[in-house]
């Protein structure tokens, strides 16, 4: 029992990708976590539920995922990190809060661990349908980062780079998993803790009466907590840099216009990929996720046969790494976009590619076999 | 060298766990592993699967299409699974349990895990048996490091666990079909 | 002297609570004749005689007329999304047991767009407090009828009354569990601000329902046109009785039927932070 009591262990393990995302979690310093059950993402509540309590962290189960992350967004202006985890339609219900949490810039995490959809879809079978929702789902401008883990590795990886993200840039971070992803065990090595680099938001020490909460004069304001003294004001409505609400035209350029730039201005910094076989590659193929797993394969074999096709596998999805995607398509003939949905990573690949640009889209449902793949790339090449 | 192991049984007969101790042995032995579990929707007593890839060099697609090897421990299993195994594939079975075969594997392993784990007093543990039936009848993973993972995995059993184990190894047996 | 001078010479530019007021966000925004600013007023004298330091006191509003509350108020103050002030405080207290943290919103925001939060966090009985400002109607977005919208009553959504019963708030909230449920009028200046005082210093849940007139909206539909047609009103109904039988405390505003106030619940029961506590002990946190 007391050994439960600490974080997980520096070494190798052979774990679940959900219970994985969960210890990154507690690693990365989460001391909140609020979630409502849903199929497939259910691992991550249930160890948090047994996990945080030992550490002294909090754990609830709320009504809905309105009320989860309106809670985490309430706890992290208390000044911790915290998170919540879902899956399709919980995510769904989360949209308006996500802009609550760009929009009073309160740091937090979302792990949505996608299934199969529309709608209720298939609760335990996987899908990659939520890419553009991660990105646009909340209304108004704002934006934010989305990581996309492809293994049980990256899943834990990725989200303690969710946490520093988020309280780098204090915006909300999705981690946009998979019903596979999050449901399968492999291999993780967790690096000695000294070794795993963790970034806690900024803090205004000054003098109360020079602090602005909004300061435009930084991309990323520095932060106050509840409680510490400066009777803070934070609001939904545009804000001038002191927190009330303002209808000033020039009020609200400086505050959209900071929210979007400070992702945009870091977008270079933020953008997480891997290449393979780029170099003579006649035909590439981006994907993520779980879909990752099955084009390596698949593009690995087009090789033994010859054919000259290379890949990229976005670890980022957004900011969408435009550059890579682009010197690939000035070399290639064709980039095949494959994901399991009816076409949505497409877009902002035809965005920026200079050749054309094809999917390969696989029903929701199931992983595309490596073969799915392959028959697509023969199809191109 | 890659192995594609599907094992196939219902719920409470501790195949996903089997699916995890195996994995974690492999692991811990310097192997990669993967493992995906799959469930049918029933609450109770429904279909379960455990997909394990064993592979001395990094797993790239972690999931299974056809299997190199199928362990049934229900009927139900083998004609779910059957017809998934590779061509040349090999079959180990619980030999109470599954009575058609439903495939064409190049070799047959039974052994009477349910029946045996009975006579321990214990049936929840008819997946360490047919864990002993596997390194047996297969290898892939060290016996030695897969016994030292069952018995981390259940502390306070390790006795019984290891008597499973041991029986599982000892009563495999090669059949003809 | 004129009445007009005799106000002219009570009109004061600073007031002994400026220290919890944001003066400079003054002219406010809401209506002649509303309740509000009573409720304001209320809110920081509790805060002044509550033995909590002031920089501990947190307010969390909600989107309405109320909500703009805690915009007005020197505090660390949150405004958030429509309906979930509570979720928020909720996060916000677990976290940090130390703060007081005290919701004021509206009927509309608390118990119609965000009712679910508001009988989860009563049930929990998280250690906040819940000041809901009813006015019987969606004032802000265009008088639209409500939760809390008495049956009949006309609305801009309701033109030929209100079809639907309304939520009888103190029965809700006591039945919930809450440790603390209060029902007042801004016409009761000083019961008001004495129940929020006591919520202030109650363990768990503290709610306190404070019906507040709305001349221009609700009133211009239902012949209450001035801030005095609501004092009458409550002059004329109300009934101060803390052991009324709370099955019959709901709101008709029909003629001759009152409106019972009072504080009638007041009790201990175990709050979210302590039985929290049991689980860190049982998880080996805590010895």
């Amino acid at each position: 029992m007391s050994g439960e009591l600490k974080l997980l262990k520096p070494g190798i393990h052979f774990m679940m990708g959900n219970i994985a995302c969960a210890e990154a979690a507690l690693i990365a310093g989460c001391e909140f976590y609020a979630g409502y059950p849903i199929t497939p993402s259910n691992e991550i509540a249930e160890h948090m539920s047994r996990r945080m309590p030992q550490l002294g962290r909090h754990f609830i189960q709320m009504e809905d995922e309105i009320a989860s992350i309106v809670a985490v967004c309430g706890a992290s202006a208390a000044g911790v990190k915290a998170m919540t985890a879902t899956s399709g339609p919980g995510f769904s219900l989360m949209m308006e809060t996500i802009g609550l949490s760009a929009m009073l810039e309160l740091p937090c995490v979302i792990v949505d661990v996608q299934r199969a959809g529309p709608s209720t879809g298939i609760p335990t079978f996987v899908g990659q349908g939520d890419v553009m929702q991660a990105r646009w789902g909340s209304h108004g401008d704002y934006e934010l980062v989305v990581y996309s883990p492809s293994t049980v590795q990256e899943f834990f990886d990725l989200t303690i780079e969710a946490f520093n993200t988020s309280e780098w840039l204090r915006i909300p971070v999705i981690v946009l998993s998979d019903e596979v992803v999050g449901h399968m065990y492999g291999r993780l090595q967790v690096p000695e803790y000294d070794k795993i680099k963790i970034i806690n938001r900024k803090r205004y020490s000054g003098p109360r009466e020079e602090y602005l909460p909004y300061s435009s004069e930084t991309l990323v304001p520095l932060f106050v907590a509840a409680g510490d003294g400066f009777r803070i004001h934070m609001t939904g409505l545009t804000h001038d840099e002191r927190g009330y609400p303002s209808l000033e035209i020039e009020d609200s350029h400086k505050l959209v216009e900071r929210l979007v730039m400070k992702v945009r201005k870091n977008a270079k910094n933020l953008w997480k990929y891997e290449t393979l076989y780029l170099d003579d590659a006649d035909v590439v193929v981006v994907t993520f996720g779980i879909t990752a797993r099955s084009t390596e394969e698949a593009v690995r074999r087009a090789r033994n046969e010859g054919l000259k096709v290379g890949m990229i596998k976005l670890l980022t999805l957004w900011p969408f790494p435009e550059d890579p995607v682009k010197v690939a398509s000035q070399y290639a003939r064709r980039i095949l976009v494959a994901e399991i949905n009816m076409g949505q990573l497409i877009h902002p690949v035809r965005e920026v590619a200079e050749c054309p640009v094809a999917g390969i889209n696989y029903p929701v449902g199931y992983v595309p076999p490596p073969e799915y793949i392959l028959d697509g790339i023969r199809a191109a090449v | 060298m890659r192995w594609d192991i599907r094992w196939a049984g219902f719920g409470g007969q501790g195949v996903i766990r089997a699916g995890e101790i195996l994995g974690s042995a492999a692991v811990k032995q310097g192997l990669d592993s993967a493992l995906r579990p799959m469930y049918g929707p029933e609450k109770t007593g429904g279909w379960s699967r455990a997909d394990v890839v064993i592979s001395d060099q990094p797993i790239i697609f972690p999931l299974i299409v056809r299997p190199d090897i199928l362990i049934a421990m229900s009927q139900d299993g083998m004609n779910r699974d059957g017809s998934s195994l590779k061509k040349d594939g090999m079959l180990l079975i619980d030999g109470e349990l599954v009575k058609d075969i439903k495939c064409y594997p190049s070799k047959v392993y039974s052994v009477d895990a349910t029946n045996i784990a009975d006579s321990l007093g214990r049936r929840i543990v008819a997946n360490i048996v047919m864990l002993g039936a596997f390194v047996k009848a297969f290898r892939i993973v060290n016996e030695d490091i897969l016994l030292q993972t069952i018995i981390e995995t259940f502390p306070k059993a390790a006795e019984l666990n290891k008597t499973a184990f041991k029986l599982g190894m000892e009563n495999v047996k090669e059949v003809k079909i | 002297m004129s009445q007009k001078q005799i106000l002219k010479e009570k009109i004061v530019e600073e007031s002994p609570r400026d220290d919890l007021i944001r003066r400079e966000r003054f002219p406010h925004i809401w209506c002649p004749g509303c309740g509000l600013g009573t409720v304001l007023k209320c809110y920081v004298e509790a805060i002044a005689a509550s033995n909590i330091p002031i920089d501990k006191h947190v307010i969390v509003s909600g989107i309405g007329c109320t909500g703009r509350i805690a915009g007005y108020v020197r505090l660390d103050s949150y405004h958030v999304t429509h309906g979930r002030p509570i979720a928020f405080a909720e996060g916000m207290k677990i976290v940090r047991p130390d703060l007081e943290v005290t919701v004021i919103s509206g009927d509309g925001d608390l118990v119609t767009i965000g009712g679910n939060h508001f009988i989860h966090a009563v049930r929990r009985n998280v250690d906040i407090n819940v000041f809901l400002v009813n006015n019987f109607i969606y004032g802000m977005t265009g008088n639209q009828m409500g939760s809390t919208t008495p049956l009949g009553a006309k609305s801009s959504t309701s033109p030929y009354g209100c079809p639907e019963f309304p939520f009888n708030l103190p029965l809700l909230a006591a039945a919930l569990g809450a440790p603390f449920v209060a029902r007042w009028t801004t016409l009761h200046v000083r019961q008001l601000a004495d129940a929020m005082k006591r919520a202030l210093q109650v363990k768990g849940f503290a709610f306190i329902e404070i019906i507040s007139p709305c001349p221009v909206g609700f009133g211009s539909y239902n012949d209450l046109r001035e801030g005095r047609d609501f004092i009458k009103l409550f002059l004329e109904n109300c009934i101060v009785d803390h052991s009324a039988d709370l099955n019959k405390v709901g709101i008709t505003l029909r003629p001759g039927e009152p409106i019972i106030l009072g504080n009638f619940v007041d009790r201990e029961v175990p709050t979210y932070h302590e039985l929290e506590l049991e689980v860190f002990r049982k998880a080996g946190w805590l010895k």
